[in-house]
């Protein structure tokens, strides 16, 4: 462009000749032009790569995530009322079995009841009382100093699974979390600042209750080299854990899935 | 002007191709798009200049493109960052460039603007031969 200009508005060089022209096609716009097309194309293909990347980690906005979650949350609420319901009503259908029909099928269905009830309790689907420990365990209450890790100033997933496993070997008979019943398919873990049994966000003070034996559930707790041991550091921090030995308390029932689809009963005998 | 259609056209292909640049390419693609422009400008200025070379201008792209390619491999696969040197070396050049061609267009357009002034003022000489007065020297232009 601007060699063709010159070449117009400069009287010194002579006129190009057709020669002249077609060199210059040769040696210049042929070369050139090529080399800006490839110019072209490596721009466009770096922009297209800068473009995709970002958007494909960072398709959802917080906010956008933050009201996925929070309708999910709802929906995981009205259905576990739903399915109270559901639960009360198989209930009640149950004892209204019982209470009609024959005598030998009253019987009958008198005793399946019963083995109901013991594979429920069994499997922690319905409420329990009894006496126990409850565990109070809570954060620190002193800041961390600037650039410590506040690893021991927090309660864990760890510690808290920690606990109910000592309080299963101890012999404890039913585990419940806060209102979280610890059961088959419990799951104790570390979601971001928050800790989740049974895919259920909790919040500190964690109450672990569990029923048993209240002396030999609080013997093992606090037995030498056992879980305070282990938490020593920190309690160091300023953690609080507190073990007491209760004469009643209520354990919620099971509320998670217990739907097998991929296991099936082996009938061996 | 071709230089112009070409990086449109360029741009054009580039935005229908279905495929773009694997992340771990990115490295290349960025760094060979500053060696290719280092060469566009650089044939520009020898163009206003009069010194442009087909050879030199085709080999010099083939070559910078080739050396960034072997330096952002060797660096990768070693750990350094060598395709830092090739960025900034190309980031200079350009602007050297970039500033060379403005000056030469700017010079230029100073000698055709008093080359000018001189024509017309011998033409007006030519016409009243009585004048006796020599025109005011211009100013050389510098650079």
């Amino acid at each position: 462009m601007l060699s063709y200009a010159r070449a117009k508005k400069d009287p010194l060089p002579p006129k190009a000749s057709r020669k002249d022209t077609h060199s210059r096609n040769w040696n210049w716009n042929f070369p050139v032009g090529v080399a800006s097309i490839i110019l072209g194309v490596l721009a466009m293909m770096q922009f297209r790569t800068q473009m995709s990347t970002p958007y494909l980690i960072n398709n959802y906005s917080n906010s956008d995530t933050t009201r996925l979650i929070i309708y999910s949350e709802t929906e995981r609420n009205r259905l576990t009322e739903e399915l109270d319901q559901v639960k009360t009503q198989l209930k009640e259908a149950q004892d209204l079995l019982g209470e009609t029909g024959r005598k030998a099928d009253q019987e009958t269905i008198k005793l399946l009841k019963d083995e109901v009830d013991k594979a429920n309790m069994q499997a922690g689907l319905i409420p329990v009382k009894g006496p126990g420990v409850l565990v109070k365990l809570d954060d620190s209450l002193q800041k961390p100093a600037p650039g410590e890790d506040p690893y021991f100033y927090l309660v864990h997933d760890v510690d808290i699974q920690t606990f109910v496993n000592e309080l299963w070997a101890a012999g404890a008979e039913a585990i419940a979390v806060n209102d979280q019943r610890v059961a088959i398919s419990t799951s104790v873990r570390c979601v971001g600042p928050t800790i989740m049994v049974n895919a259920v966000r909790l919040a500190p003070p964690y109450m672990i209750r569990a029923i048993g034996n209240p002396s030999t559930l609080e013997t093992a707790l606090r037995m030498q080299g056992g879980v305070l041991s282990s938490l020593a550091q920190s309690i160091a921090h300023g953690v609080r854990v507190d073990i007491q030995k209760e004469s009643e308390m209520i354990l919620p029932e099971f509320k998670g899935g217990s739907a097998f689809r991929y296991a099936e009963p082996v009938s061996a005998r | 002007m071709v230089a112009f259609i070409g990086i449109a056209v360029g741009v054009l292909v580039g935005y229908l191709l279905p495929f773009s640049v694997p992340v771990d390419y990115a490295r290349y693609v960025s760094v060979a798009f500053l060696a290719g422009l280092d060469s566009l400008l650089g044939a520009l200025r020898a163009d206003i200049e009069g010194k442009y070379d087909v050879l030199v201008f085709v080999s010099g792209f083939v070559s910078n493109a080739f050396l960034v390619a072997v330096l952002v491999f060797v660096g990768t696969r070693l750990g350094v960052d060598l395709y830092l040197a090739a960025l900034v070396t190309f980031g200079v050049r350009i602007f050297e460039n970039l500033a060379w061609i403005r000056r030469d267009l700017i010079t230029k357009r100073r000698e055709a603007l008093q080359r000018a002034r001189e024509q017309q003022a011998e033409s007006e000489l030519q016409q009243d031969g009585s004048e006796t007065t020599s025109p005011p020297p211009i100013p050389s232009p510098s650079r």
